[in-house]
């Protein structure tokens, strides 16, 4: 112990981080010793992405460079897409939860997946063949730009910080582990590194990161289960019979009866505790379905490709390697329970997770592959946090550059210049908040942030979305305010339920009873959307309802869409 | 921005006047209303059984380990893949297809 403290200060000595690294030291006994393997490849994907980030900044001059990144293939950016969607959030939030849980970190997974067919059915194309860089562009189209592009972007900064949080967390947890370095050094790094990339690369570079990041994750992920497989046999029915093997052991140890014990053990192969009531159950699977098609940083995307066409072939791709992804998870969910559950290295006396309960994964890496997998997966967990935080940052910041300032400010004449100052001013910003957050949160669980996210997308942008696009009796008041009840809905009940109430300010009994509270709030938000158009006698509603055979017309065919590609 | 540059608007008033446009936007909605539907109903399907009937969802298949719900899992993993496949090759072939002719023979 002693000895692996003085080389860890040693290490740290030598890299100059000695200055306020007493503390952490301090802190350090149950951290992995620093990993030169992980330092030295998460320092080559830094320097490529780096090199890739300068390329893409000599070629970012225009707004459109800056939001869409000059127009990408529907391949690449299916994969984008996947490497913004599978967050290090998910990767280490869902394996840990079924490492602790079992079967329940599925449902959170499938969840995930199955909100791509609906952006797909019902929001992708007419978004490409309307919009030019933000989805408050296809919200806003045929009403005025003033109040529903300010929802829009109140909206998005909500959706992005809460994802934000749960990323920032993420990032400090894992860096702590693996590099032995003060969370609040982390975070500095990570809201750093994001920022250089936005900034000086915009989209393209966003891009470019999420690309390389999804294939590093994929390989990574898939390298694993092949190790974990080859443990069990390459034998399905194993796993899991060791899984459960390993867990009634554990009840045992833990004093239950042979009965009891057994019972505990067959629980992972079920849905245990996460869902408790049918009620909380589908409201967060509508959550999370829903959520996806509001997600202002994945709506962004569709805007980096052509056409509608290549707008379905990223969704197309999207979902596969993002499905493949989830199903790897579950593998290495329960390859976790089998490999790391006995050994001291991995898991406390108490049976907890050392390092914090996200980091089942990054155990099982080293456990099949020692320090140099532990450092490959390490790597490619924080590149996971780079790629993702940069795309939020940058739809947080067009949201405020595009349709704050040029849009609702300027009303449409802004001087592009001016307008990409703006959205780099507001990118030091973002980033300075996101490291503040990721502090003041450092304690949250981090899948839990998400699915705030999702909440509020699903209830706020999504009803938005639809009403305007497939709604002719929509108006901008209906737009604006009934999106506005929806999101506020979804935050209110939020906090009103056991998650906040209970958890964070303390009171006994929650005054909303549910965990998600989107099966109320999204149908408020689309009741309120039809109440307030229907009721909308104004003059500006007769023409935002006048307007809308016209969007109807580009929404189907694509004529006059405007171009990714910078010519 | 949002109003559609003026060299369109005699296409745009010809294609909407058009019977195959109605016909094809109609077909396209019909059709992604219906795989909406179809993914909202076997997702609720299956949150439903999770929520009321774990038990069930917990027992094991053929006698081993791997129960229900882990095959229905995976069904509802690649299920999510595949229905996506068949709009996108259906949207990307014969309403692309039916979108091409329709605005060549209106631009002639």
């Amino acid at each position: 112990m002693t000895r692996s403290l003085v080389r860890s200060a040693g290490l740290l000595l030598l890299l100059g981080w000695a200055t306020g690294a007493n503390a952490a030291i301090a802190g350090a006994v149950q951290r992995q010793p620093t990993n030169w393997t992980a330092i030295l490849m998460f320092g080559g994907f830094v320097a490529i992405t780096l090199w890739i980030t300068g390329a893409a900044a000599r070629r970012t001059r225009t707004v459109s460079d800056f939001y869409t990144g000059g127009g990408i293939t529907g391949f690449q950016n299916g994969l984008a897409m996947a490497g913004d969607y599978c967050s290090a959030a998910s990767f280490l939030g869902i394996t840990s939860q079924i490492f602790n849980d079992g079967y329940d970190g599925l449902i959170y997974a499938i969840g995930f997946l199955v909100g791509w067919p609906i952006v797909l059915f019902l929001v992708a194309e007419k978004l490409r063949n309307l919009g030019r860089f933000t989805f408050a562009d296809v919200a806003s189209y045929r009403f005025l730009q003033g109040p529903v592009r300010s929802f829009s972007a109140i909206s998005t900064l909500f959706v992005v910080s809460f994802y934000l949080i749960a990323q920032m967390v993420g990032a400090g947890q894992l860096i702590q582990l693996l590099f032995g370095l003060p969370y609040l050094y982390a975070i500095i790094a990570v809201g750093g590194l994001m920022m250089v990339y936005v900034l000086f690369g915009g989209m393209r570079a966003t891009s470019w990161v999420q690309i390389i990041k999804a294939v590093m994750l994929l390989c990574g992920a898939t390298f694993l289960v092949v190790g974990v497989m080859a443990h069990v046999g390459f034998s399905f029915e194993a796993l899991f019979a060791k899984a459960v093997a390993v867990k009634t052991k554990l009840a045992l140890e833990s004093g239950l009866s042979a009965g009891d014990a057994a019972a505990k053990g067959r629980a992972i192969m079920g849905p245990g505790g996460f869902i408790k009531d049918p009620i909380s159950a589908l409201s967060f699977g509508f959550a999370l379905m829903l959520g996806t098609a509001g997600l202002p940083h994945i709506l962004m995307r569709f805007f980096t490709v052509p056409d509608a066409r290549e707008a379905r072939k990223s969704i197309m791709w999207a979902t596969v390697w993002i499905g493949y992804f989830y199903a790897l998870t579950f593998i290495l969910g329960f390859g976790a329970i089998v490999m790391i559950s006995f050994n001291p290295e991995y898991v406390d006396a108490a049976g907890a997770l050392r390092g914090g309960n996200n980091m089942a994964v990054m155990h099982l890496a080293h456990a099949i592959g020692g320090n140099l997998f532990l450092g490959f997966i390490s790597a490619v967990a924080f590149a996971t946090i780079l790629a993702v935080v940069a795309g939020l940052t940058l739809s947080a910041a067009s949201a405020i550059s595009h349709d704050i300032y040029a849009s609702v400010l300027r009303k449409g004449a802004a001087d592009p210049t001016k307008e990409l100052r703006v959205s780099r001013i507001t990118t030091i910003l973002l980033g300075i908040s996101a490291i503040i957050l990721g502090v003041v949160f450092e304690k949250q669980n981090v899948a839990f942030m998400v699915s705030l996210a999702f909440a509020l997308a699903a209830s706020g942008n999504f009803p938005v979305l639809v009403m305007s696009l497939l709604w002719k009796g929509c108006t901008t008041n209906g737009a604006a305010w009934g999106g506005a009840i929806g999101l506020l809905a979804a935050f209110g009940l939020t906090v009103l339920s056991p998650v906040i109430w209970v958890a964070v300010f303390g009171f006994n009994q929650a005054i909303f009873p549910y965990s998600s509270p989107a099966l109320f709030s999204v149908p408020a938000g689309f009741l309120a959307i039809w109440l307030i158009s229907v009721l909308d006698r104004s003059p500006r509603a007769a023409l935002d309802k006048a307007a809308y055979p016209a969007q109807r017309l580009r929404s189907e065919t694509g004529i006059g869409v405007h171009e990714a590609a910078a010519h | 921005m949002s109003t559609p540059a003026p060299d369109h608007s005699a296409l745009e008033a010809r294609i909407a006047a058009d019977p195959r446009y109605a016909a094809l936007v109609r077909d396209r909605q019909r059709f992604s209303w219906l795989l909406t539907a179809i993914t909202v109903a076997v997702y609720s399907g299956f949150i439903s059984l999770i929520a009321f009937d774990k038990p069930l969802m917990a027992r094991p298949i053929g006698g081993g380990t791997v129960s229900l719900a882990v095959v229905l899992g995976a069904a509802m993993l690649i299920g999510t893949v595949a229905i996506c496949a068949v709009y996108v090759r259906r949207a990307n072939g014969e309403y692309d297809a039916r979108l091409a002719d329709l605005l060549t023979s209106l631009r002639s």
